[in-house]
């Protein structure tokens, strides 16, 4: 037996039902109102885990490299790949049967409440709270085995998996049960602590209309009353700014966020005795359980409802190092990702190129010092107040195209988990744009021998020709190609002139199948989303390919603003050293600054040090075989060249194997030359990853020193299958293979 | 030594010290052979010295052809071997042992193998030591790294 009801209270303990499903059960027991609880026992996760083969898929998904080496992306990567082995795998016919009859004697054809109850959550010194996926609302057999199964996958979230591994727990040990109760529609509904942390005489409750799911995640905000423990009075009613939304049941099935009507909006969901009503109750809660608890409550027709309770953690709120809320604060909700969008599109990228702009008309000649210091403390000022615009808006952002990935997988089940991202290619971004303009000027050379000679010489400041130019102007006003922190000016022109001739090696376009792929994926996508409960499928799709986009152009709108910077920069730098002024090419902005007011500046003195490479040490020990992820499919073999600066740019060839430590889009006009990608920074949807699929070149991210043990001159063998790269080591066997 | 090479060190030694037996793979003719060994190592990791029967076939392959390998791994038998056990090939050459080494080469043996000396002493066992030219890792599944220690050329070429 694999499913039990509070009769069975004597022979069950929080490692076979979770310390969630121990505690409902109890309190259902004590007689409190609670809907009817039924536990199905981790024992039936394992069954299933073991009939689909999951364990060792899991184990081999989070093994591939150590877990503390993986970047949050990486982890999401993963825990993508393991759900949708969840939700393709088959409940096996006697389980299924065993929790379906269950299921039905208790509930009939009511809708029900699908809950986690994973057993790490007691007494492992932290709170699991939030981190594990429950429903609402969930109505017929289908749908039940389905979200059963997505409560089990709940387990391999990114943020579950990241916070078992933060206290410590080991990872693929873990297990899930799941709580099954009838969902209780609720007009009111909220949260109570028995004791406020803040004072300890106080109780706190939270209330909202409608359902608590709004409160839970922050979506609405609450109506809030302190009460005295003592005499149980009222001390303080708060009220929100406003109670514009609510959470009510769809249709469909699950719930939605609708606007509240202008009745209840005007009134607080609870009057003063229902305050002390529930503050009662919670008392006899905390008497039952003899410590302060935190309960989420409902008011159906009348009838006070106890959902969940729990113990307030000491000192309650979060223990210091408990990094739970931020590991929630990855994932937005789709609410949250439309204002950002909105945020973004109408004011943030405007005003950031309203800044570039303004700055790229300044005439830094006409500068005098003390204007051209005041000039780069703004600028650098300017750059550091977008570089955190970028990470607190434009970062999260791109979560939608993670939430479009989580729908689509949810809906269509394809067999390759990151089938989605192929919906969203085939935009106009940036990027391709700029690797448009730089192949107008491969055209435009190929077709001029005085052009090319001077490409050759690396010389395209003197080169003739109208349309070059103003696309060679183009490429620098617009895309950053100024290469921030190359330096001189020479050597950008020497990197444009070789990418350009590069290019002119490149076949022409090639109608692609691509378009008709997507089209047939979208048709699929919207058949499945048919009917089906959430958000709008059409919305949805939208708001993810802006998201797409704008992640990869959002470094070039930026980088504009750091090219600006650069610019002022090495300008300064230039007018101080016609003058005899020894600096450092890696002077800051701030630094400049004051040596032009004629100040001085004490960290401009290199140590010999610093400047010289350490020599290479003779390699005992190298890499045969790496592994990474799978960023895009195909088979290369070519030879590796390792971009560790800027500047080795100028050396690339078209056909090499690029390995680099992380591409950023301001870089990305590489991968069309490139025969293959390997990347340090993993992820599926990195921008390495992102244009190689554009281009269709095979790409491993996530290689763990990639720079470190390949060299370039190797030859390599990028398998984007699988995610491996072979590493042959110098030419001279690999001449030698070549030739049989 | 940098750090990594200290690092793959400290891994072979901790998977040699932690498996009693490896696989012998000798040939002849082109056959591959693959016999199960008691073994031990030196500390520095050069030496990797096996005792065998002479009347056994894969002591008359040494004779033939001096070149081998070892696999030393520490799976468990169980599905979770493939993303948490290590494999250890072992590539290099078998030689005599000179009488000015056998007694080192004795004690770290018997060290390991306490109940194998009446066997090693034994007229008719030959104690074989086996100059190791590159360690190749395999761990996660899919990593291989490669230690070539000493100076020796490269098997393959």
């Amino acid at each position: 037996m694999r499913i039990y009801s509070a009769d069975h209270l004597p022979y069950l303990d929080a490692a076979a039902i979770g310390g969630k499903g121990m505690a409902l059960l109890q309190l259902f027991a004590a007689g409190m109102p609670i809907p009817v609880p039924l536990c199905l026992s981790t024992e039936a996760y394992d069954i299933f885990v073991d009939d689909n083969n999951l364990r060792e898929k899991i184990g081999l998904e989070l093994y591939r490299k150590n877990l503390r080496d993986m970047r949050w992306e990486e982890i999401w990567d993963a825990s993508l790949r393991i759900q949708l082995l969840f939700m393709k795998g088959r409940t096996p016919r006697e389980l299924e049967q065993e929790m379906l009859s269950a299921i039905t004697e208790k509930f009939g054809d009511q809708p029900l409440v699908i809950r986690s109850s994973a057993p790490e959550e007691d007494g492992a010194g932290g709170s699991f709270a939030g981190l594990h996926e429950s429903y609402i609302n969930v109505v017929g057999t289908d749908e039940i085995l389905k979200k059963i199964k997505k409560v089990w996958a709940s387990l391999w979230s990114d943020r579950a998996i990241l916070y078992r591994q933060e206290l410590g727990l080991e990872v693929v040990k873990s297990r899930m049960a799941v709580v099954i109760q009838p969902f209780i529609e609720g007009q009111v509904s909220g949260l109570l602590f028995t004791r406020n942390p803040l004072d300890q005489e106080q109780m706190v409750i939270e209330a909202v209309h409608g359902l608590n799911q709004g409160l839970v995640d922050g979506a609405v905000a609450p109506d809030r009353w302190l009460v005295n423990r003592a005499n149980l009075k009222i001390e303080l009613h708060k009220s929100p700014e406003g109670r514009g939304s609510w959470f009510v049941r769809a249709e469909s099935g699950g719930i939605s966020c609708e606007s509240i009507d202008g009745d209840k909006s005007g009134h607080p969901p609870l009057d003063s005795s229902s305050v002390d009503e529930i503050v009662r109750l919670g008392l006899r809660i905390e008497e039952h359980y003899r410590s302060p608890q935190d309960i989420e409550w409902t008011l159906a027709d009348g009838e006070w409802c106890i959902l969940q309770s729990r113990p307030i953690t000491v000192g309650s709120g979060e223990t210091e190092g408990d990094k739970r809320a931020w590991y929630l604060s990855l994932t937005r909700s789709y609410e949250n990702l439309q204002q950002l969008w909105k945020k973004i599109t109408d004011e943030l990228l405007p005003e950031m190129d309203k800044d570039s702009a303004g700055l790229a008309a300044v005439d830094l000649d006409a500068m005098t010092d003390a204007e051209l210091a005041e000039d780069l403390r703004r600028r650098a000022s300017l750059n550091e107040q977008w570089t955190s615009v970028y990470w607190s808006d434009f970062i999260p952002f791109a979560h939608g195209v993670r939430l479009f990935g989580e729908v689509y997988n949810d809906l269509v089940e394809p067999d390759d988990p990151f089938e989605f991202v192929t919906l969203l290619t085939g935009q106009t971004m940036l990027s391709t744009e700029r690797n448009g303009l730089l192949k107008t000027c491969a055209q435009l050379a190929a077709a001029d021998d005085e052009l090319q000679e001077h490409l050759k010489r690396g010389t395209i400041e003197d080169i003739g020709g109208n349309d070059f130019q103003a696309a060679i102007n183009r490429l620098r006003t617009h895309f950053s190609i100024d290469f921030v922190g190359v330096g001189d000016l020479q050597a950008v022109d020497r990197i444009i002139a070789s990418m350009i001739l590069q290019y002119s090696l490149l076949p022409g376009d090639s109608p692609g199948s691509a378009n008709a792929e997507r089209e047939r994926l979208e048709q699929v996508y919207f058949e499945k989303a048919d009917g089906a409960s959430g958000l709008d499928p059409a919305e949805l799709l939208r708001m993810a390919r802006e998201s797409y986009r704008i992640r990869d152009d959002d470094n070039i709108h930026i980088g504009r603003i750091g090219q600006e910077l650069e610019r002022a920069s090495a300008y300064a730098r230039k007018r101080l050293r016609s003058r005899g002024t020894a600096v450092l090419s890696g002077a800051s902005a701030v630094n400049l600054a004051l040596l032009l007011e004629g100040k001085a500046v004490d960290d401009l003195a290199a140590t010999p040090g610093e400047l010289e490479s350490q020599g290479p040490s003779p390699k005992r020990v190298q890499a045969r075989q790496l592994q990474g992820q799978p960023a895009s499919r195909g088979v290369a073999t070519g030879v590796a060249r390792v971009v560790e600066k800027m500047a080795d740019l100028s050396e690339f060839k078209k056909g090499e194997i690029l390995v680099i430590d992380a591409i950023d889009p301001t870089m990305t006009f590489f991968a069309p030359l490139a025969a293959a990608i390997i990347e340090r920074r993993g992820g599926m949807l990195i921008h390495g990853a992102i244009i190689a699929r554009e281009y269709g070149i095979p790409c491993i991210t996530g290689v763990a020193k990639a720079t470190e043990y390949i060299s370039t001159g190797d030859k390599v063998i990028v398998d984007g299958y699988l995610g491996i790269c072979t590493v042959k080591g110098k030419d001279d066997s690999a001449a030698a293979d070549e030739k049989t | 030594m940098d750090k990594t090479e200290l690092l793959m060190r400290e891994q072979i030694n901790d998977l040699l010290s932690g498996q009693p037996l490896a696989v012998l793979s000798t040939q002849r003719n082109g056959q591959p052979y693959s016999s199960l060994m008691a073994f031990a190592h030196t500390p520095d990791l050069g030496v990797v010295v096996v005792a065998t029967g002479k009347s056994t076939r894969k002591y008359q392959n040494i004779i033939r052809d001096s070149r081998v390998s070892l696999l030393v791994d520490n799976r468990s038998n169980n599905e979770e071997d493939f993303h948490a056990a290590a494999a250890l090939t072992v590539l290099g050459v078998a030689k005599n042992i000179e009488s000015d080494e056998r007694q080192e080469f004795e004690t770290i043996y018997l060290e390991r193998h306490p109940y194998l000396q009446k066997f090693l002493h034994a007229p008719t066992t030959s104690f074989i030591k086996i100059e190791v030219h590159c360690y190749l890792m395999v761990s996660r599944f899919q990593n291989v790294m490669e230690y070539r220690i000493g100076e020796h050329a490269d098997l393959f070429s």
